[in-house]
């Protein structure tokens, strides 16, 4: 117990340092939060969406087939429905056409997705009208009707009950009637699309009444996804087939990687803050010296002034850290105003939407370790030179 | 799973690598430690060198200031280094994702073996040597005289030299990762009869029973050393202090109880937790039952605490040393022995319950 | 044991680690999770319904929007996966010339 009583009264004194020398604590206390909360922003938007995906991969179909002709993605027979719904544990298989929009706006080259949906079959989730702001979802009649994403609706300032006409250089045009428009929560996901029926989505693109672009296909238990997709791709040649996993692990893996390319960068700021913070500790200034002098005199030992100036920076890494984390996780939950552009891609043709945020416990680990780890690992040395001050040279000074 | 291409390779000069936040995190580490370790080694070996407590000279007191150095940063860099030993673990858990045709470690270290394997048993077998030197230091910390310290300093170069060995590997490991696609755990350990890993792998208690001998052989070793170190703080004599020959054969003993140990995971204890009699993986097992990384975890701390203690009392010099330090053997054996005990008993039950 | 609980500095220790548990907490059940989450369940509902498009934000720079980085032709793979990328590492900016170009007009109700 005395023991714990000496290493707590050691971290009381450099707790009590940092305050008597604070212009000195803050020199590295704000550049260390502004670095950790770049780093933690980025992290929790990263985890955001990767958490999103894990959800998503519940409501994914367990199949989506795509033909391949000569090595690129192409148009995918429907004759394939009905021997796809022959393989064991299919439930269901919906076809679905959808291509792009390759569109100016002003100076701006932006690309929209319309797809076409078989409403009759498909799978229409009961908590789809609160992702409508505005009119209602398709249905199995409409015709030449359209669900903008907020994207669309903003750009082209185009509201339910207005037509979007598109029309190309050779002369192909649709016009679609706005009956509903997706809300501000679902954007990720919406923001960029015009959802027409199949058969619209057919006539514009030109594909014919058995062509589509790709096939869904529903399994009667999500774990017989993975004999389903080796049953097709064993069995149908040039086509692709991608699991719901598979999707999930991709938005994982890109998101893993931007997190990863980032960080890296974000590396130099660290470096320019162990710079910092060796530069403030290695420089022990008169006042200071005389004060360890003292304290030797009296009769502290090298090691407890060693180890009250490594506790120092261990207050101050672990300080900075934690508020550098709480001020990313806010700035992330406000959206990441200003910075947005690099988060999400691009942005600077979308409104603002929110995105959404994770603070898991791996990625927080990992800020702890990055804030603290090395900024105590880079004051040992400062802190060793603290420690072997002599004192009657610094007393007598 | 679905083979895709899933690369996302960062292309640095040709360089390959994946590339996400487990990892750049890792490399940092990695980096800091590697300085620390090099600083460490050099300095250790000079002040080994021209080390003598007893001499008046103005170089031995520069000497004992440096010592301070050395202390100081080894003591930062051994810890990270122990910390780093979990998180290779995770980071190769992160990488499954972006390594086609991987669905567990099994596949992550065959991306690029044999690499992979020796920085992984590197991680086992050094946190010890880590241990050994952080425990000494607080023992030599302790006493004036300071009975360890040229063992310590001895000690700094070889491990210094580990310590870069270590992140050269890692460094390699993770600067090239090709994109091929690797074979799963059930063809390298399940499905290919003739392999010497498959022959290994045949499902088996024997060497479950073996463990189970071996470590309460172990256990009570630990409460007889207990009972006896207890009494000798004041008669200060233990028949194995300062014994080379009872540190050796103790070392090894332990070593291959946990050989046997891994043996009875991946022969026995894997098919019954995972419930796929023909599937012998450890690091699905890990993967799978959250409990394994529990009883792994302690039974891996109180054999590496074991073999510490013996390199402790065996060393010289312990004998004029033990009423100071008896103390905190007793410690030491009672940590072994409560997280060997621990990690057995959650391990019986979820054997009990599974079978 | 009493004393150190008592002992200020640890107390506020003590604070910032159940601020961050919190934090996590809410973060974790309420506003991420699927049955607490209501934003979550509208964008599961355009999911299933949808059948999975793309996250049409993603980038490697600001002429792309592409998910599918890691697989075949990366353009026209997903529904709202869709970049200019020639290679991985560089980027070709579009010139359309070579396009399909559309035009879309709003007419008012």
């Amino acid at each position: 117990m005395s023991k714990i009583a000496g290493h707590s009264n050691l971290l009381i004194m450099a707790y009590q340092n940092l305050i008597r020398y604070r212009g000195k604590s803050l020199a590295i206390l704000i550049p260390l939060i502004t670095v950790m909360a770049a780093a933690s922003f980025m992290m929790f938007t990263r985890g955001g969406f990767v958490k999103d995906a894990q959800i998503a991969k519940q409501f994914l179909p367990d199949v989506t087939v795509q033909a391949i002709e000569a090595g690129r993605v192409g148009k995918i027979s429907l004759g394939l429905i009905k021997k796809i719904e022959d393989i064991p544990h299919v439930k269901k298989v919906v076809a679905r056409t959808w291509g792009y929009l390759p569109l100016k706006i002003g100076s701006v080259d932006t690309a929209y997705t319309l797809m076409g949906l078989d409403i009759d079959n498909l799978f229409v989730s009961s908590k789809l009208p609160w992702a409508i702001e505005k009119g209602a979802f398709l249905t199995a009649e409409d015709r030449r009707k359209a669900v903008l994403g907020q994207g669309v609706a903003l750009s082209f300032n185009a509201d339910v009950g207005d037509k979007i006409q598109i029309k190309d250089t050779l002369g192909n045009k649709g016009e679609f009637e706005v009956v509903g428009i997706f809300n501000n929560t679902v954007q990720i996901y919406s923001t960029d699309l015009i959802l027409v029926s199949i058969d619209d989505a057919r006539g514009f693109f030109n594909y014919s009444k058995d062509e589509a672009s790709d096939l869904l296909v529903y399994a009667d238990n999500p774990e017989n996804a993975d004999l389903i997709a080796r049953e097709i791709a064993g069995r149908f040649r040039n086509i692709r087939v991608l699991t719901g996993k598979s999707l999930t692990d991709l938005v994982t893996e890109a998101f893993g990687r931007r997190g990863g390319t980032f960080q890296a960068m974000w590396l130099i700021l660290l470096v320019t803050v162990l710079l910092l913070v060796w530069a403030q500790s290695a420089h022990i200034s008169v006042d200071m010296s005389r004060e360890i002098g003292i304290l030797k005199a009296v009769g502290w030992q090298t090691g407890e002034i060693i180890e009250m100036k490594m506790m120092e920076s261990l207050i101050l890494s672990i300080g900075g850290t934690s508020a550098g984390i709480l001020a990313g996780f806010v700035y992330a939950l406000m959206g990441t105003p200003g910075i947005s552009g690099y988060c999400l891609g691009c942005a600077s043709i979308y409104p603002k939407f929110p995105v959404p945020v994770n603070c898991d416990f791996s990625s927080v680990a990992l800020l702890f370790i990055l804030g603290i780890l090395p900024i105590t690992a880079i004051s040992a040395i400062p802190a060793w030179l603290a420690g072997i001050v002599d004192p009657d040279d610094t007393i007598r000074r | 799973m679905f083979p895709l291409p899933l690369w996302e390779r960062v292309r640095v000069r040709g360089i390959q690598m994946i590339i996400n936040n487990l990892i750049v995190t890792y490399l940092v580490c990695s980096f800091i430690s590697l300085f620390i370790g090099l600083v460490a080694a050099f300095n250790g070996f000079y002040v080994w060198k021209k080390w003598d407590i007893n001499s008046q000279a103005d170089e031995q007191y520069l000497l004992e200031k440096r010592v301070y150095l050395l202390i100081t940063i080894l003591s930062v860099g051994f810890f990270l280094r122990l910390l780093m030993a979990p998180l290779w673990f995770f980071t190769m858990h992160s990488m499954i994702i972006s390594i086609p045709g991987a669905m567990c470690l099994a596949g992550v270290h065959n991306a690029n073996a044999p690499l992979s394997y020796i920085a992984s048993a590197l991680k086992l077998v050094l946190p010890a040597l880590y241990g050994y030197w952080l425990i000494l230091n607080f023992l030599d910390r302790q006493s004036e005289i300071q009975p360890f310290m040229k063992q310590k300093l001895l000690f700094i170069a070889p491990v210094g030299i580990l310590i870069l060995l270590e992140a050269i590997i890692d460094t390699s490991f993770f600067f090239s990762n090709p994109p091929r696609q690797v074979s799963c755990c059930t063809s390298l350990f399940d499905v290919p009869r003739e392999n010497i890993p498959s022959m290994v792998s045949q499902s088996t208690w024997i060497w479950v029973i073996v463990f189970y001998m071996l470590i309460l052989f172990i256990l009570l070793t630990i409460l007889y050393l207990f009972i006896i170190q207890k009494r000798s703080e004041y008669s200060g004599h233990g028949w194995w202090f300062e014994n080379k020959m009872v540190m050796v054969s103790e070392t090894l003993v332990t070593t291959f109880a946990f050989a046997v140990f891994i043996l009875a995971l991946h022969t026995k204890i894997s098919p019954l937790f995972l419930g796929l009699p023909f599937h012998h993986c450890i690091f699905c097992l890990c993967q799978e039952v959250w409990d394994t990384l529990i009883f792994f975890v302690m039974i891996f701390i109180g054999l590496t605490l074991f073999i510490i203690y013996f390199w402790v009392v065996c060393s010289e010099n312990y004998k004029n040393v033990n009423p100071i330090f008896s103390n905190n053997m007793v410690k030491l054996l009672k940590w072994s022995g409560f997280m060997l005990a621990g990690g057995l008993a959650v391990l019986s039950i979820h054997m009990v319950i599974a079978v | 044991m009493v004393q150190l609980f008592r002992n200020k500095y640890l107390l506020r220790i003590l604070f910032i680690f159940i601020i961050f548990t919190a934090l996590y907490l809410y973060n974790d059940h309420i506003s991420t999770n699927y049955r607490n989450s209501k934003n979550t369940q509208m964008r599961m509902a355009v999911v299933e319904t949808l059948g999975g498009p793309a996250i049409p934000i993603i980038a490697q720079c600001c002429t792309s929007r592409n998910l599918s980085e890691g697989m075949y032709a990366r353009r026209s793979d997903l529904p709202g996966g869709f970049c200019f990328h020639s290679d991985c590492d560089v980027v070709v900016t579009p010139g359309l010339k070579h396009e399909k170009t559309f035009t879309l007009k709003v007419i008012k109700k």
